[in-house]
């Protein structure tokens, strides 16, 4: 009889089995209670804007504050915010905001002027450490500030005459200052009392950002924090507009692994992810292409050259290698539709500008420049190691394709080195790399932001290459308003890079997501930035 | 058996320090820091951070502080990646579902395994036998990664009767579980049924039988104790992996489990969360083995503690 005991388990399993039956989907009551269910890629750091350097947390944290200004649903429309106007001075530089008399905390109390100030200069401050200090550095006095060399606050352009009238003074016009503002995390204000109370100001990682002590500013407000597992946000009924917010909360899932993140929108438990698997690309555009949604985005796949390390510290060897790549069939055969070719650094249509188009695919002047460097089909060519990041599928891919494309056209043998992400971003910050498959996501929808990556002196400026005319144009594209002027700088820079090749553009990324038809009011855009009030959910008949 | 157990707790100190030790300075030697990220920052904002975090001291003083926050208060310190939670919230947040899920799919793989081997062993060289061991072989090699989609795709996307992923109701425990026991399942059958095979052939087993009693008493009364000498073995290790988390399931299945920060910290160089989970880890596979080796001399006469 005993032997019978083994079976309880199965009973109790088949039991369970039994008591399942198809279930409403979390899409299906979602759709009902006007829940949205949002996958968010990867678990936050931490709920504190100021510190945030990820760009998937930027969605979530535009739930919860709200800058000066914000992006419309198409990523381009500067809105107000907590401002609801603004005036600019005619040389450009002094910008005065005018916040809203109703805006109002989660709490209840007052968004005031003093608030964005002491905000802005605790992003400053050397003591929080802020990674993202940089994008206030337009602000007169702010990074002599953020740099130490200054202790007084009051040397920073930052004026709050009154409760609802807010100045920045800039050292110099910036068309895209409201760009910047409207810019995840760094600019949004803090309820400074909340944030003293739980640690410190100027403490990282204090405990106000946990669920119940988070005062914030925009649409929502934290219900819940499961990490790895869900952040839930509900109605600030606080917020100035929250008369237009649809959406009742919003549930966002930390899904590392785009194959489970896409499984969990065909269960149901998702109304948008935030990214698919390649390889169902394809599926999806035959069986549910309403469902299928590709949208350029504002990240750039580019090679970077070690300009301080033979064999390209050569500008022939530099042009020879990019010229010797099929673009158009590289994108084909490997990204598909998550991609499209790019010849400048500059993704065109960027902050409304277009570069003229840089060289593409010539594969005879590319042996010529390389047997005219001295390594006339690849002999006598010191040995060349192309640094990845990881070796899963694309990257794996792209070096592959490009590494054919070198032998078959230049005749050279590339070997492929794959590193773990730290490691490769140590290996090139120390510069201890020849070739790189590198990215850059922009944070700005400007041309400033990726011509930055080839200034003198700029942390990000992987190849080392710097050039004198470049710094120039780019500090007069700083200094200009007008924007005739402005892109006459831009044209020189792209100019100079394209004869200098420190870097060969590849391809601008598609946003590859999936999207469920009950959703109203989500625009693909280039920033991935979200108009919280337009959004609502309505299954289509 | 008491001085045998406080000996080896003993011995356990210097293991756990040499551990300890070792893990602060390889995870330090690694190339990047927890704050190299993908946008670079200037050489000034790095030297407020690292100052913040006190990683601008000597290596000998960070680790003489580390040890000394350990032993003399239990604080495993601050996580990097996530500054607003500590090292031993996250381990007291993550390790119940790590725990949980462990315990499910352990029970699982018992009753699966144990019921297939024991089969298997006295239905020796039947079809019994065969589709067991079969069963077994396929448990082996089909990895975690392609059972839990497959099971997803089938209970959750055409059925419709589970979540896809995530840790949320009773029912989300199902395909996890399910799928991790599955593997342990095969190897806990494979497992008895070689033990239950050697020890069927002993003197011990006949003189049972001749003495008249039952082949149910023979088998699970003075069979299956020596059979499961090599399962007994094969799980102490086994349910320190298991207890820890499983990276793979947790993935696959959305699960905010201990695995995945246990691996994640790596990549994220989390130090203190490393250090952290390094630290669990061995202590449960240390106390693990220690009951083990007491299971062992429980069950096989012949041993004793010595």
């Amino acid at each position: 009889m005993r032997s019978r005991r083994f079976l309880l388990p199965f009973s109790a399993f088949a039991l369970l089995l039994g008591s399942c039956t198809k279930h409403e989907t979390a899409v299906e009551a979602g759709n009902r209670e006007q829940v949205l269910h949002l996958g968010n890629h990867d678990e936050p750091a931490d709920l504190d804007p100021h510190p945030n350097n990820s760009g998937t947390t930027g969605t979530l944290l535009s739930s919860l504050f709200e800058g000066l200004v914000i992006r419309a649903n198409d990523g381009v429309t500067i809105l107000p915010g907590a401002a609801e106007s603004w005036d600019v001075s005619p040389d450009g530089l002094t910008y005065t905001f005018h916040l809203r008399a109703d805006a109002k905390w989660s709490n209840g109390d007052p968004v005031t002027a003093q608030d964005f100030r002491d905000s802005f200069l605790r992003v400053l401050d050397p003591a929080l450490g802020c990674e993202q200090a940089n994008v206030a550095f337009p602000i007169v006095g702010a990074q002599d500030f953020a740099e130490g060399r200054s202790k007084d606050p009051a040397s920073v352009g930052l004026r709050a005459p009154d409760a609802h009238t807010f100045i920045t003074i800039l050292r110099h016009p910036a068309p895209y200052w409201l760009g910047i503002l409207a810019y995840t995390g760094p600019l949004w204000p803090l309820h400074r009392r909340s944030v003293e109370a739980a640690g410190g100001w100027h403490q990282r990682g204090g405990a106000w950002t946990r669920p119940g002590q988070l005062v914030g500013n925009g649409p929502f407000m934290l219900a819940e924090w499961h990490p790895n597992s869900v952040i839930r946000v509900v109605r600030n009924p606080f917020y100035w507009d929250a008369a237009h917010v649809r959406l009742k909360e919003v549930c966002f899932y930390p899904l590392e692994d785009e194959n489970a993140e896409e499984r969990a929108f065909r269960a149901g438990q998702l109304h948008v992810t935030y990214r698919m698997p390649q390889s169902k690309v394809a599926v999806y555009e035959r069986d549910h292409p309403e469902e299928l949604q590709i949208a350029p985005d504002l990240r750039l796949s580019y090679l970077t050259f070690n300009v301080t390390r033979p064999p390209f510290t050569d500008v022939r060897v530099r042009r020879a290698f990019s010229l010797a790549i099929n673009r158009d069939q590289l994108v084909k055969a490997t990204l598909g539709k998550l991609g499209s070719p790019v010849t400048t650094l500059v993704i065109p249509g960027t902050g409304g500008y277009t570069p003229p188009p840089g060289p593409g695919f010539d594969p005879a002047e590319a042996r010529r420049l390389l047997a005219e460097a001295g390594f006339p089909g690849g002999t006598g060519l010191p040995p060349v190691e192309f640094t990845l990041n990881g070796n899963t599928g694309v990257t794996l891919l792209l070096a592959s394709a490009l590494q054919a494309m070198w032998a078959q056209n230049l005749g050279v043998h590339v070997s492929v080195l794959p590193c773990e992400f730290k490691v490769y971003l140590s290996t090139l910050r120390e510069k201890q790399f020849t070739l790189l498959l590198d990215g850059w996501g922009y944070g700005l929808d400007d041309p400033r932001d990726p011509l930055e990556l080839a200034t003198s002196g700029d942390p990000n400026n992987d190849s080392a290459w710097n050039n004198r005319a470049f710094d120039a144009a780019f500090a007069r594209s700083d200094a200009v308003l007008r924007t005739a002027e402005r892109n006459a700088a831009f044209d020189t820079m792209n100019a100079i890079l394209v004869r200098e090749v420190p870097y060969a553009p590849l391809y601008q990324a598609n946003q590859g997501y999936l999207r469920q038809t009950s959703v109203h009011g989500w625009q693909s855009n280039r920033l991935r930035s979200v108009d919280w009030r337009e959004l609502w959910l309505e299954p289509t008949k | 058996m008491l001085r045998f157990i406080a000996r080896r707790v003993l011995e356990t100190i210097p293991v756990l320090f040499i551990i300890v030790t070792a893990t602060f300075f390889m995870i330090r030697f690694v190339p990047g820091g927890p704050f190299t990220a993908e946008k670079a920052v200037t050489p000034e904002v790095m030297r407020n951070l690292e100052r913040a975090y006190h990683l601008d001291q000597p290596l000998w003083q960070q680790y003489a502080n580390y040890l000394g926050r350990v032993i003399f208060h239990g604080d495993l310190g601050p996580s990097f990646k996530y500054p607003n939670r500590t090292v031993n919230e996250i381990i007291a947040d993550k390790l119940p579902v790590s725990l949980e899920l462990g315990l499910l799919s352990l029970a699982i793989a018992l009753a699966v395994g144990l019921t297939l081997g024991v089969l298997a062993a006295v239905k020796r060289n039947t079809w019994i036998d065969y589709v067991c061991s079969s069963a077994a072989m396929i448990g082996i090699c089909v990895p975690t990664f392609v059972l839990g989609p497959l099971l997803v795709l089938t209970f959750a996307i055409h059925f419709g009767w589970f979540n896809a992923s995530g840790w949320y109701t009773p029912i989300d425990r199902v395909l996890p579980s399910l799928t991790l026991g599955c593997v342990y399942a095969a190897y806990v059958a494979r497992l008895t049924r070689g033990g239950m095979l050697e020890v069927l052939n002993q003197d011990y087993i006949r003189t049972a039988r001749a003495k008249g009693a039952s082949e149910t008493r023979v088998i699970f009364h003075h069979a299956l104790r020596g059979g499961l000498l090599p399962v007994v073995s094969f799980l102490g290790p086994a349910i320190a992996g298991i207890l820890t988390g499983s990276f793979v399931i947790e993935t696959i299945f959305q699960i905010p489990g201990l695995g995945r920060e246990f691996v994640n910290s790596a990549f994220n160089r989390d130090y203190t969360l490393v250090l952290g989970t390094v630290i669990l880890y061995a202590a449960l596979l240390i106390g693990l083995n220690l009951a083990v080796d007491v299971a062992q001399v429980w069950l096989n006469p012949k041993l004793k503690f010595e």
